[in-house]
């Protein structure tokens, strides 16, 4: 390969939002050593490592591995954090303890980069921002800031509101959290299935912030790509692996395949059996298949396997010709779009199922679903 | 050609509070800046500097060492290039190019002596 096209190869091979992924799982690791309390700190750090690439990967070339030069860097910054004696009370207690010597310092800093690790301090993370005392749209605006990256401004843009709104959020979260003195951890015990029911609604909640917007195409993606990457999270991690966590991973695939099919020319939604199914991203779908059928451990049924079934199971309809005399099919559509907040077009699919069925019991229910909206 | 010097001023980073995407995509204009300037022979040598530093100055009869210089956000210098180019108007027009300008950067551009 010549030196040109080896080099334009690199440069394209560069990951697409590295830095706002790394910068979430740096935070994650470094605010489990520092606690919650010092995650302006935390920011700082980060901050830093980040302009330091800027500054000198231009002129030393981007490194094979971008990540662990990230790593490398904040941690060298943390330990001379840590050695100022000065800011060490401050600390997480079951953190300054290991710190006694130097040697164990250097080892320590690395142990907590290693990737269970992150993934550990990541859904810590995930705990801490999705806390069921803070409202729900405060709760998505942390996560979007500490694990995704998201700056005050990124965060109103993805909410189509100013950047004032979400500083404001944003600062009364940190003094109700700081007031808390919340622990920086995975919940266990009694809280642990409330915890858990709570992060998932709330990462079905940043979903559709990106699902349902009308704003601009790019990021109602990367909304929908980020809250599939953080109920991913909660889903490897044996803790948090529960059936419902697969099923709200399915259904959010499900919805996402087929999101380069959804919507029209003029920015309109496309009815399922007006899509152009070869758009459906066959990769999601069969994620989503996947996670559904982990989902069917265990004998609960929630909300979210209710909808990821319904979702699979119109994939799984026959072709086009034979959906539209097909009234069950659009009573099924209907609900999904009831069910996801879409009431325009559960009421197309059930005025359409309603001249379709012949049985005057159906006729009866679907009108009555039609009166409801 | 000429060797030419670019002074990278300015572009107070810190203050502006970037986010992550938004330093990965200077950062990645950047580099595809030196990239291309050495394709085509142009770039030759440059390096970012660090902040802080030291003045060495002759105070009365006694030489001084202090910390400094702590100048103005747009007088900072943030690195330097040696480049090729045919002469000044030549030299600024490569300088246009400069990712830096986005955030407040300029470029000061001084020949090199020919000895």
């Amino acid at each position: 390969m010549n030196p040109a096209a080896s080099e334009k190869q690199e440069y394209q091979s560069f990951i697409d939002n590295l830095f706002r992924r790394e910068s979430g799982k740096i935070t994650s690791v470094l605010t489990k050593i520092f606690g919650v309390k010092n995650i302006e700190l935390v920011e700082d750090v980060v901050q830093d490592t980040l302009l330091k690439a800027l500054q000198q990967w231009p002129y030393s070339g981007i490194p094979e591995n971008p990540a662990a030069w990230l790593y490398q860097s904040s941690k060298n910054r943390a330990i001379d954090l840590l050695r100022q004696s000065n800011l060490k009370e401050k600390y997480s207690s079951e953190i300054s303890v290991l710190f006694k010597s130097e040697w164990s310092l250097s080892h320590s800093m690395n142990e907590f980069f290693s990737e269970n690790e992150i993934k550990d301090g990541q859904l810590r993370m995930i705990f801490t921002c999705c806390h069921p005392d803070l409202p729900g749209e405060t709760q998505v605006a942390l996560a979007l800031k500490h694990l995704c990256g998201f700056s005050v401004k990124e965060i109103s843009k993805a909410f189509l509101t100013n950047e004032e709104t979400i500083a404001k959020r944003l600062t009364r979260a940190k003094i109700k959290l700081n007031s808390w003195t919340i622990a920086f951890e995975i919940p266990t015990g009694k809280e642990a299935e409330r915890r858990l029911a709570n992060v998932l609604s709330t990462l079905y909640l940043l979903f559709n912030e990106g699902y349902n917007s009308s704003g601009n195409k790019l990021i109602r993606d990367e909304l929908m790509r980020e809250a599939i990457y953080l109920t991913g999270l909660i889903t490897e991690h044996p803790v948090t692996a529960k059936p419902e966590a697969h099923a709200l991973l399915s259904l959010m695939l499900f919805h996402a395949a087929r999101t380069p099919a959804r919507l029209d020319e003029h920015g309109s939604i496309k009815l399922l059996e007006e899509q152009d199914r070869t758009l459906w991203d066959k990769m999601m779908i069969n994620q989503a298949v996947y996670h559904l059928e982990l989902s069917a451990a265990g004998d609960k049924v929630s909300e979210y396997h209710l909808e990821a079934g319904i979702a699979n199971e119109i994939r799984k309809l026959p072709e086009q010709d034979k959906l539209n005399n097909y009234y069950l099919y659009h009573s099924v559509i209907g609900e999904l779009y009831l069910k996801n907040n879409q009431p325009e077009e559960a009421k197309i699919n059930f005025t359409k199922a309603l001249q379709l069925t012949e049985s005057e019991a159906e006729k009866k229910l679907l009108n009555r679903k039609l009166n409801m909206i | 050609m000429e060797k030419y010097m670019f002074i990278f001023k300015g572009g107070d980073y810190e203050s502006l509070k970037l986010s992550p995407d938004e330093i990965q995509q200077n950062m990645q204009k950047w580099y595809k800046w030196i990239q291309d300037l050495t394709k085509q022979d142009i770039y030759v040598d440059g390096e970012p500097l660090e902040k802080g530093g030291k003045i060495v100055t002759k105070n009365g009869s006694k030489i001084v060492v202090t910390d400094g210089p702590f100048p103005e956000a747009k007088e900072l210098v943030g690195g330097y290039f040696i480049i090729n180019a045919k002469d000044y108007n030549h030299a600024a027009e490569i300088a246009k190019q400069c990712p830096g300008f986005e955030y407040g950067g300029a470029v000061e551009i001084r020949k090199v002596m020919k000895m």
